[in-house]
Parts: structure tokens; sequence; C-alpha cells
């Protein structure tokens, strides 16, 4: 279940630059979407966002490992795009994403844009996790976890915790919007 | 020195680090976008406390959820503390879990093996 960008063509890239496509839309009304989000995306936002799933989830899934690994995606899936999205002329970091619940599990999907060079590299950091076992995972992640703040680490912890909690499951897409950005996607079912 | 104490908010937990009392503690919840921003001021008092700690020190940590800027921060933190080891001092990191919270527990063994502290893991 992944967001995709505005038919070619859209010149408004700045702002609003992706839609519910159709397969979006019929998920929402057929299975159990528990949260939609499109807009601006800093610390101010996605805390409250994070307030309301966390209270949501306590109602809802009785497991406490399930909510705090739902909880956790969360929080680096939201805040990777606070961190990295490109920032617009209006000073924003525009995304969306969304959570529900399908069969094979709770789906966390967001889209953001972010700078073309930043895709690259996000992109190879992301195949080379994705071909690794949990304990490689592991592995990877204590290794990461002695550098300190601030280094560039190979793959960032938040992205290994997301392979981590979600079993490796974890799809991603890059689609070019113009020569400075890209739209990336990720879907990740926990 | 003067104590560092900084009181929870909604994205940072609750931080003590008091020679004077012998009371360390870092308690609730931690997901501030830029832990560096919140745990420098830590890691800086650590610093100058490992040179002249007390004899017997106890870091208590009691979180219910971190986020992976904060995990590295913290592991930051205890390898500052790690120093206290070759002073002869004493140094111990309890590392306090819920029942049930699974999670919790195995996040303080992935800490606890890789830093080389004496640092004890109980649930509560």
């Amino acid at each position: 279940m992944r967001m995709k960008v505005k038919q070619e063509g859209d010149t408004n890239v700045e702002f609003a630059p992706f839609s519910v496509d159709k397969e979006i839309h019929s998920q929402f009304i057929h299975q159990n979407m528990l949260m939609l989000y499109k807009g601006n995306f800093s610390q101010n936002t996605v805390v409250p966002l994070l307030h309301m799933m966390e209270e949501n989830m306590h109602g809802m899934i009785d497991e406490l490992v399930l909510q705090k690994k739902i909880f956790n995606v969360l929080v680096e899936v939201l805040q990777n795009i606070s961190k990295h999205g490109h920032i617009n002329d209006r000073e924003q970091k525009f995304g969306m994403f969304m959570i529900g619940k399908a069969d094979a599990g709770y789906f966390v999907s967001a889209g953001n844009l972010i700078k073309n060079e930043h895709a690259e590299k996000l992109s190879a950091k992301l195949s080379a996790l994705a071909k690794l076992e949990v304990g490689e995972l592991n592995a990877l992640y204590k290794k990461s976890l002695r550098k300190p703040h601030g280094t560039k680490s190979g793959a960032g912890l938040g992205l290994i915790d997301i392979y981590r909690d979600s079993n490796s499951r974890v799809e991603f897409d890059f689609s070019k919007v113009n020569e400075q950005q890209s739209f990336y996607s990720i879907a990740i079912t926990i | 020195m003067k104590k560092l104490e900084l009181a929870n908010t909604e994205d940072t937990p609750y931080l003590l680090l008091d020679k004077d009392n012998n009371k360390f503690e870092i308690s609730g919840r931690s997901l501030p976008e830029d832990a560096f921003g919140f745990y420098g001021a830590a890691h800086e008092w650590l610093e100058s406390y490992v040179d002249d700690a007390n004899a017997n020190t106890e870091l208590v940590m009691n979180l219910d959820y971190f986020n992976s800027s904060s995990a590295r921060n913290i592991v930051e933190m205890l390898l500052i503390l790690e120093k206290i080891t070759e002073t002869g001092n004493v140094i111990k990191v309890t590392w306090l879990y819920k029942e049930d919270d699974d999670v919790m527990k195995g996040r303080g063994e992935e800490i606890q093996s890789v830093v080389e502290l004496p640092f004890e893991i109980k649930m509560i």
C-alpha cells in the first residue's frame, strides 16, 4: 500500500504534491484505517499524532509488545520525515502518513519529498538492510549504538529498528519528481 | 558539583544527576527528535563527575520508551560512566522494566551487551 505522486505535469510540486490514489482509497473504505495525516511534519506535529495513536492502541491492542513495536515504528518513521524531509518554500516539510490494520498485521505507510542526492543514499541503505537476517540486523544495531551522536553511521539506527520490529516486512519506492526532488514512500507491516 | 535535574516533558524523560545526595536517575520516556539537544548537558556533567566520582554510584534507569536518537545518547552516557571503573570507585547501572514489558527488558539487555560496566536488569 504505497503512496503515489500526482500525475505527471502537475507543476504544483511544493504544495500537496501527492494525492491519495485509488488503491489507498479503496483500502480506506474496505479495511481498518486508523489514521491518515497529510501536512507538515515537525516534532510539534509528530508528538500529538503519536499521543493520539497511543491512546487508540491501548484500546485496541491487548499485547503490550505489539503496541510498543507499532509505536516505535511510528516514532522512527515520523521523525525521519521531520528530520530529513525536504523543506518547501513555506518552511514546511510536507509529508503524508497512514496507519491501519490489515489481515497481515498493522501497516504504517508514509511518503515525503526528499532531495535527489539523499534519495540515492537512502535507497542504497534500505536495499542493504532488506538483505539482512534478524541476527545481522541486531549485530548492526549494536555496532551503530556505540557510535557517538552525529556520526554518519551506515544505516540510521531508526531504519534498522524499523526492519527489526517488522521482521523486515518493509517496502519502499522512490519516484523522481523533478531535477531536485524525489518522492519517497515506505510501507511497513507489523 | 551543582546537581542537574530536568523535569520530564512530553518527549523527554526526568533526569537527575545529583552528586551530593548520590542520586542518579533517568525515568519516563525519551523521544526528542535530536536527543543530543537533551542529553548533551548530561554528557558534560558526567565528564566532570567521573574524575571525582562518589565512592559508589548507581544510575537507575526506568524508561518506558526511547527512540533511536535517545538510544545512542544513552549509550554515550554509559560510555562516559565506564571511566569510573578505571578509578577504583564503584559504578553500577540498574535498568528497571515493568512486568510484561519484554520490549524494555530486551532493550536493556541489548544496551548491557554493548557497554562494559556492572549492569543489572530488574523487573518492577
